[in-house]
C-alpha cells in the first residue's frame, strides 16, 4: 500500500452523497413523471367527458331532432300525397316549408339541402294535387250533365249541352263508371285499365279523318282528356314522392350513421386515452419498483457491505494484531474509511512487532546477564560452583552462622591418586572422574549444602546447620558412595578413592581461611593416614 | 358579547331557513304570443313556454310562479328582481344582454314574411314592398329590422302583439307580416289565417334568424347553469318532445 493511491482514488472515486442525491433525483423524477402523465390522463379524460356534454351531446341532440324532423317530413309529405281534404294538403306543406327553414340550423349544409329538396318535390306534389283537384271538379260537373243523357227519361238535360255523336252513345254508361271510378280511386290498378280499355275502343270507334272533320266538340273526348290529366297527375305525384322519399330515407341513413360515428369516436378516444395513461403509468411504475430495487442493491453493495467487511477486518485485527487486507470500495467515502482501517492494522501491527522485539531482546539480554553469571560462579566441567563463588558464598554463610549461633561445617574432598589416574587413562578419563564425582555429590547433599570445585581435583562443601558429628557423617556417607560407584570408561571400570578433611566452626574460628586452613589440615592427615578416609581437624 | 353574537347567527340561520323553504321561482311571460303564451279557455296562462318553464321548475326543485308581462316591460322587470326568470321567445342580442344572463337555445325559429295568399308578393325586396303596410310587433328586434331596412319604401305598422298583426294581415290592413315561423305557422294553421301563405321568396336576414332562450339575473352564472343543465335533462328524458308535441306537429328544439 502506497502512499498516493488514496490521493488518487478521492479524485477518482465517486462520492456517496452526490450518489444518493441522484438517486433521490432520479426517482423524483420517475414519480413527476407518473404524477404527470397521471393528472394529464385525467385532465384529458376530463376534457374528454366535458366535450361529450359540450359537443358530442348538442350533436347528439341535432341529429336527433333531424331524426325526428325527417319522419315528420316523411308524414307530411304523405298528407300531401293522399290526402283529399286541401287544408290538411296546406298545413302539411306549411309545416314542411317551417322545417325545411329551420333546417339551416343543421350543422352540415348537405342536410339543409336535401331537405329543401324535398320541401320543392312535395311543393310540386302539391301543385299537380291541386290541378286534379281542378280536374275533379270539371269532370264531376261533367258527369252531373253526361249522367241525364245516359238516362232516356231525362231527354230535357241531354239537349242542354253537348252531345257525344250517335255512335258513342252506347258507350256513355261505361264512361260514367270509369270515370266515377278514377275519381275517387285514381291510385288503383282496375280504374286504370279499364280507362285504357275505354280509351282505346273510343280511337278505334272514331277514325281520325271523322275527327277532324267533326264540328261539334265530343265531350266524351273532353271528359277522357280530364280523366286522363287525373291519372297523369297521380302518376306525377306518386314519382314525386318516390324521390322524395329515396332522399329521406338516404338522409336517415345519414344522419344516423353520423351520429353513431361521433359518439363511438368520443368513446374510442376516451378508452385510448384511459389505455395510454394506463400504460404510461405502469411503466412509471414499474421504472420506480426497479429504481428502488436497484437502490436498494446499491446501497447493500456500496454501502452496508462494505461497512460489515470493515467492521470485520477491525475485529480481526484485534484478535490477530496482524493487518488483513480490505478490498478496495467503490464509494469514496467508504474507501477511505477502509484504507484508514487497513493502515490502523498495519500500524498496529508494527507496533505490535515492536513490542515483541524489544520484549525478546530484554529476555536475551537477561539471558546472556545469568549466563554471564553463571559462568563466572560456575565450574566448567563439573557444573559446580567454582572457587569464587564459593568464597562469597561461604562468608557470608559464615556470618549468617556466626550471628544466628547455628553449627557449620567445612568438607574438604580430594580424588586420591588422581594425577596417576590422568597419566594413566587420559584427561578425558579424568574429566569423566571429576564428574562422576561431582554428580555422586550433588545426589547426597542438600540443597542448602554449597558444593563446589576449588581446585584440579579438589572439592569444597559448606554444610550449614550441620554439626561436626552430623558432618562426619555426610563424609563418610561420601566417601563410601565414591568406592561404591565405580566411574564408567571405556577400558571398563573405574574405583575412584576419596580423602576428605572437615572442620566445624568454633567459638576459637577466626573467619573462613580459618576455617579452610584446619579443613586443609584434616585433609593432609586422611592423605597421610593412608588416603580414602575422613580426618577432622580439632578445635 | 359572545353569546349576543351567537344569537344574531341563529336568529340570521333561522330566517335564512324559513326563507328557503317558502321560496318560490317567478318567472316572466309575455302572455300573448300564442301558441308560446296565451290566456287559454280558462283565463290561465297556458302555452309552450308556461309549460317548458314549469318542468324547468320540477327540474330546479322549486315552486313556480308565472306571471304574465308585457313585452317591452319583460327585462327591466327581471333588473327590477319582480322576478327571476323569463321564459319568453327573447332571442339574444347585444342591447339585450346588458340586462340579463341567456341560457343556451330552448327552440329554434326563423322569422319570415307572411302575406295573404294569393296576394302576388313573392318576394320581399324594397322594390316589391314599395307602397305596401308592413307589420310586426313593437319593441322587438323586427321591428327594428323593419324600420332599419324598409322605413323609406313602405308603410310600417307595429301592433303591441303579434297576434294583433296576424289578424290585420288576414283581415287586408296590412300587406306584410315579419315574425317568427312557428307563430306564424300556428296562425296559419288557425281558422283566422286559412287565407294566409309564406312569401315564396324570404329575403336571406342572418341578424334576425334567431334561437329563444331564457333570461336570468346579469352575472347570476350558476343559475343560469342550473337552467342550461335542466334544459339538457328535459330533452334527455323526453319531457320536452312531449311539450313540443302539444304545440307543434315537429319537434322544435
Amino acid at each position: 500500500m502506497n502512499n498516493d493511491a488514496p490521493g488518487q482514488n478521492k479524485r477518482r472515486k465517486p462520492r456517496l452523497v452526490p450518489i444518493l442525491a441522484l438517486i433521490a433525483a432520479v426517482a423524483a423524477g420517475l414519480g413527476a413523471v407518473a404524477a404527470f402523465v397521471l393528472f394529464k390522463a385525467q385532465y384529458d379524460i376530463l376534457r374528454l367527458a366535458d366535450r361529450a356534454s359540450e359537443t358530442l351531446l348538442p350533436d347528439i341532440q341535432t341529429q336527433v331532432r333531424t331524426a325526428i324532423n325527417l319522419e315528420r317530413l316523411k308524414v307530411f309529405g304523405e298528407i300531401v300525397r293522399s290526402s283529399p281534404e286541401p287544408h290538411e294538403r296546406r298545413e302539411a306543406l306549411l309545416a314542411m316549408r317551417i322545417l325545411a327553414m329551420n333546417a339551416i340550423y343543421e350543422q352540415d349544409i348537405f342536410t339543409n339541402d336535401q331537405v329543401n329538396r324535398v320541401y320543392r318535390i312535395v311543393e310540386r306534389m302539391a301543385a299537380y294535387r291541386a290541378k286534379q283537384d281542378a280536374a275533379r271538379r270539371q269532370i264531376q260537373d261533367e258527369l252531373l250533365r253526361l249522367s241525364a243523357q245516359v238516362r232516356p227519361d231525362q231527354p230535357a238535360l241531354a239537349s242542354a249541352g253537348s252531345s257525344p255523336p250517335e255512335q258513342n252513345r252506347n258507350l256513355l254508361p261505361e264512361l260514367y263508371r270509369v270515370a266515377q271510378n278514377a275519381l275517387y280511386n285514381p291510385r288503383s290498378d282496375a280504374a286504370r285499365r279499364e280507362f285504357n280499355a275505354l280509351e282505346q275502343e273510343l280511337a278505334h270507334r272514331q277514325p281520325k279523318s271523322d275527327l277532324a272533320t267533326n264540328a261539334l266538340p265530343d265531350p266524351t273526348h273532353d271528359l277522357l282528356q280530364k280523366l286522363r290529366v287525373i291519372f297523369n297527375t297521380e302518376d306525377e305525384v306518386n314519382n314525386a314522392w318516390v324521390s322524395a322519399r329515396t332522399l329521406i330515407d338516404h338522409l336517415a341513413q345519414h344522419i344516423s350513421i353520423d351520429a353513431a360515428v361521433s359518439a363511438s369516436d368520443g368513446n374510442a378516444e376516451i378508452a385510448s386515452n384511459a389505455q395510454s395513461a394506463m400504460i404510461m403509468v405502469a411503466i412509471a411504475m414499474g421504472g420506480l419498483i426497479l429504481l428502488f430495487a436497484a437502490g436498494l442493491h446499491f446501497v447493500r453493495r456500496a454501502i452496508v457491505k462494505p461497512i460489515i467487511r470493515v467492521t470485520r477486518n477491525l475485529e480481526q485485527v484485534k484478535a490477530t494484531h496482524r493487518p488483513a487486507p480490505l478490498r478496495r470500495e467503490w464509494l469514496r467515502e467508504l474507501d477511505n474509511i477502509a484504507l484508514a482501517v487497513e493502515a490502523f492494522g498495519v500500524a498496529l501491527a508494527q507496533n505490535r512487532q515492536y513490542t515483541i522485539d524489544l520484549e525478546q531482546e530484554i529476555a536475551e539480554r537477561q539471558k546472556a546477564q545469568a549466563k554471564l553469571l553463571e559462568l563466572a560462579t560456575t565450574d566448567g566441567l563439573t557444573g559446580l560452583r567454582n572457587r569464587r563463588y564459593f568464597m562469597e558464598s561461604a562468608n557470608q554463610e559464615l556470618d549468617r552462622a556466626r550471628r544466628y549461633q547455628t553449627p557449620l561445617a567445612l568438607l574438604l574432598l580430594d580424588a586420591d591418586y588422581f594425577k596417576a589416574i590422568n597419566d594413566r587413562y587420559g584427561h578425558p578419563v579424568g574429566d569423566q572422574a571429576l564428574q562422576a564425582l561431582a554428580s555422586i555429590g550433588r545426589r547426597l547433599l542438600r540443597e542448602v549444602d554449597l558444593f563446589a570445585r576449588i581446585g584440579g581435583e579438589e572439592f569444597a562443601i559448606l554444610l550449614p546447620q550441620t554439626d561436626h558429628a552430623a558432618a562426619r557423617n555426610v563424609a563418610e556417607r561420601l566417601r563410601q558412595a565414591i568406592i561404591d560407584q565405580p566411574v564408567i570408561t571405556e577400558d571398563g571400570p573405574l574405583r575412584l578413592t576419596v580423602s576428605l578433611g572437615l572442620a566445624s566452626l568454633s567459638s576459637a574460628t577466626v573467619d573462613l581461611d580459618d576455617l579452610f586452613r584446619r579443613a586443609d589440615t584434616a585433609l593432609y592427615q586422611a592423605k597421610q593416614n593412608g588416603r580414602n578416609r575422613v580426618e577432622s581437624a580439632l578445635d | 358579547m359572545f353569546k349576543t353574537l351567537l344569537h344574531l347567527l341563529m336568529l340570521g340561520w333561522c330566517c335564512a331557513t324559513a326563507a328557503h323553504a317558502v321560496e318560490r321561482l317567478r318567472v316572466a311571460t309575455e302572455g300573448a304570443y300564442p301558441p308560446f303564451s296565451f290566456i287559454d279557455d280558462q283565463g290561465q296562462l297556458a302555452g309552450f313556454n308556461v309549460d317548458i318553464a314549469r318542468a324547468l321548475c320540477r327540474r330546479l326543485g322549486k315552486e313556480c310562479e308565472i306571471i304574465a308581462v308585457p313585452q317591452k316591460d319583460l327585462l327591466p322587470g327581471l333588473a327590477a328582481g319582480r322576478y327571476q326568470m323569463i321564459v319568453s321567445n327573447m332571442s339574444k342580442t347585444p342591447e339585450r344582454e346588458q340586462w340579463a344572463e341567456f341560457t343556451d337555445p330552448y327552440y329554434r325559429t326563423r322569422d319570415i314574411f307572411i302575406s295573404r295568399a294569393g296576394a302576388g308578393i313573392d318576394r320581399v325586396t324594397p322594390k316589391t314592398v314599395r307602397g305596401k303596410t308592413l307589420a310586426t310587433q313593437a319593441d322587438t328586434p323586427l321591428a327594428h329590422y323593419l324600420h332599419e331596412h324598409y322605413a323609406n319604401f313602405a308603410l310600417i305598422r307595429l301592433t303591441d302583439t303579434l297576434p294583433a298583426a296576424f289578424t290585420a294581415l288576414a283581415q287586408g290592413e296590412v300587406d306584410l307580416v315579419l315574425s317568427d315561423n312557428l307563430s306564424a305557422f300556428a296562425f296559419m294553421r288557425s281558422d283566422a289565417g286559412q287565407n294566409l301563405d309564406i312569401v315564396a321568396e324570404q329575403p336571406i336576414i342572418d341578424e334576425l334568424t334567431k334561437a329563444a332562450r331564457i333570461q336570468v339575473h346579469k352575472g347570476d352564472i350558476p343559475f343560469r347553469d342550473a337552467i342550461n343543465h335542466a334544459l339538457r335533462d328535459l330533452w334527455l328524458d323526453g319531457a320536452y318532445h312531449r311539450i313540443s308535441a302539444r304545440y307543434f306537429p315537429f319537434d322544435i328544439y
